[in-house]
């Protein structure tokens, strides 16, 4: 359950000039619980469930109604966990999304910058209103999350920063090469076709640091997946065969993530680009495409999820992570773990950037490489620019069968023998 | 729940006790395919529950989602 007492408005608005429009949210607060769930387990604290209250941050300049951020109070821990906060930037969707109406109303141009602000007003409380009473019992198994305990400065020690890391509140992510690698050798046998897989491995808590890292140690190909150009369709037999994958390996490994290609040098072929229109594209370049994130938002939505995108260009394959920060999906480093035995050369990861704030972990770490270092193109908090959206839009949307991993079993507590009414 | 409920309603019923969307973030339907455990294999919406199901059946909640 999660409680808030207010209502949430965007405040859109040319820099420095007048508000051009207000767009009431409807916040999905969901990630943002759960990232501070995660954030209390890092922080060396006892898995909590899910629930808690959201309680808007004033702007110490303007004062309220105007919001800094807002505020997740964890329920059901002993001692509380300290409140998650968060910035106006985990709305930066909504604003974009509510910038399309102002440049139908001519209001902004395509390319214009704009900020925003965050309002919140008191709303009296509702009483909620109570689904309807089905006719069956459920009980929801809620299953702990494995965490294993073992220190983590010998993983930093044993790995290379790779692509951009916010070290402020990322949490580490460890991905062998070999695990890059056999993705890679998949997409590039499958050509046209989008390939896909689901990421295993460990959740790792260092007591002494105090924090978690996620330990990828295998991707499973989704074999019984069906790959088109454009979409790949994972059916039900696909995650029949992750699941019993995993039960084989008997490795205690959870779902971490999942992957799936772009084969974006087969895209627009017809097009006949110039190869430096080509190079530039920001298809060539990778994404995480639209459908890509509601498919993560909705089924990989607990804290530590990862997305890996494996773009197969011109120029070869490069490989893109993203994960959930503070609440939003973005891009994100990762340490990659070489693999001695791989003669494949080190991949290629777009958007790379040199860690802005190491983890205390690297302190404990010998050096071993030097960072991949290249700028990424981010937005300034509170601020977005218009820009013609990179994602392939012009492609359909398909239905997937997706396993979900944050679905509990739900057990039929008692059928009833004689007529067998589930009661 | 009657015994000639479809897997499909129950499916539907169970998605807010749960509190699993039936909408994705952009608004597009989210399916979801029911596996019954014990006999390994999914469910057809269609199936009768009465059929189906057993005392102390597990389910697990498979979703359709798009990837693009």
């Amino acid at each position: 359950m999660i409680v808030c007492h207010h209502r949430f408005l965007l405040l859109l608005q040319q820099p420095e000039g007048p508000v051009l429009g207000q767009l009431p949210l409807a916040p999905n607060w969901e990630p943002a619980v759960e990232w501070a769930a995660f954030a209390a387990l890092r922080a060396g604290g006892r898995e909590t469930p899910p629930h808690g209250r959201v309680v808007p941050v004033a702007d110490p300049r303007l004062g309220l109604p105007y919001l800094s951020g807002f505020r997740v109070e964890l329920d059901g821990a002993d001692p509380a966990p300290p409140p998650c906060e968060f910035p106006v930037t985990y709305f930066a969707r909504d604003a974009r999304r509510g910038s399309a109406a102002l440049v139908e109303a001519k209001k902004l141009r395509v390319g214009d910058t704009f900020s925003y602000r965050l309002i919140a007003v008191e709303q009296p409380e509702e009483s909620s209103a109570q689904p309807a009473a089905l006719a069956f019992e459920v009980g929801e198994e809620t299953r702990p999350l494995a965490v294993t305990n073992a220190p983590l400065p010998p993983l930093f020690a044993a790995t290379v920063p790779m692509g951009e890391t916010d070290g402020s509140s990322a949490y580490p992510v460890f991905l062998p090469q070999a695990v890059l690698t056999e993705a890679q050798t998949l997409v590039e046998a499958a050509g046209a076709r989008e390939v896909g897989g689901i990421l295993l491995g460990h959740l790792q808590r260092d007591p002494a640091l105090p924090d978690i890292g996620a330990v990828v140690t295998a991707q499973i190909p989704a074999r019984h997946a069906v790959g088109e150009a454009e979409k790949l369709t994972f059916t039900p037999e696909t995650w029949a065969a992750v699941e019993a994958a995993i039960r084989l390996r008997r490795s205690r490994e959870i779902i971490l993530g999942w992957w799936h290609s772009h084969p974006a040098r087969f895209w627009c072929q017809d097009k006949a680009c110039p190869p430096a229109t080509r190079r530039a594209c920001s298809l060539q370049r990778g994404f995480f495409s639209s459908d890509d994130l509601s498919l993560h938002e909705s089924v990989f939505a607990k804290a530590f999820h990862l997305a890996l995108v494996v773009t197969f260009a011109d120029e070869g394959c490069h490989h893109a992570l993203y994960g959930w920060n503070q609440g939003v999906v973005q891009r994100r480093g990762f340490r990659l773990l070489p693999d001695p035995t791989d003669s494949h050369p080190p991949p290629t990861v777009a958007g790379c950037a040199p860690p802005t704030n190491p983890h205390p972990a690297e302190a404990a770490a010998a050096p071993t490489q030097e960072p991949i270092r290249e700028s990424p193109a981010t937005c300034q908090p509170g601020e977005a620019r218009l820009s013609p959206s990179p994602s392939h839009d012009f492609r359909r949307s398909f239905p997937v069968h997706f396993l979900h991993p944050r679905a509990s079993p739900c057990r039929i507590l008692e059928t009833r023998q004689g007529t067998r009414n589930l009661t | 729940m009657p015994v000639d409920g479809s897997i499909g309603e129950l499916v539907d019923g169970l998605l807010p006790r749960l509190r699993l969307s039936s909408l994705d973030r952009s608004g597009q339907p989210v399916h979801y395919d029911a596996r019954l455990q014990r006999e390994e294999r999914h469910l057809h919406r269609t199936e009768r529950v009465g059929d189906a199901l057993l005392p102390d059946d597990h389910l697990v909640l498979h979703p359709r989602v798009v990837a693009g």
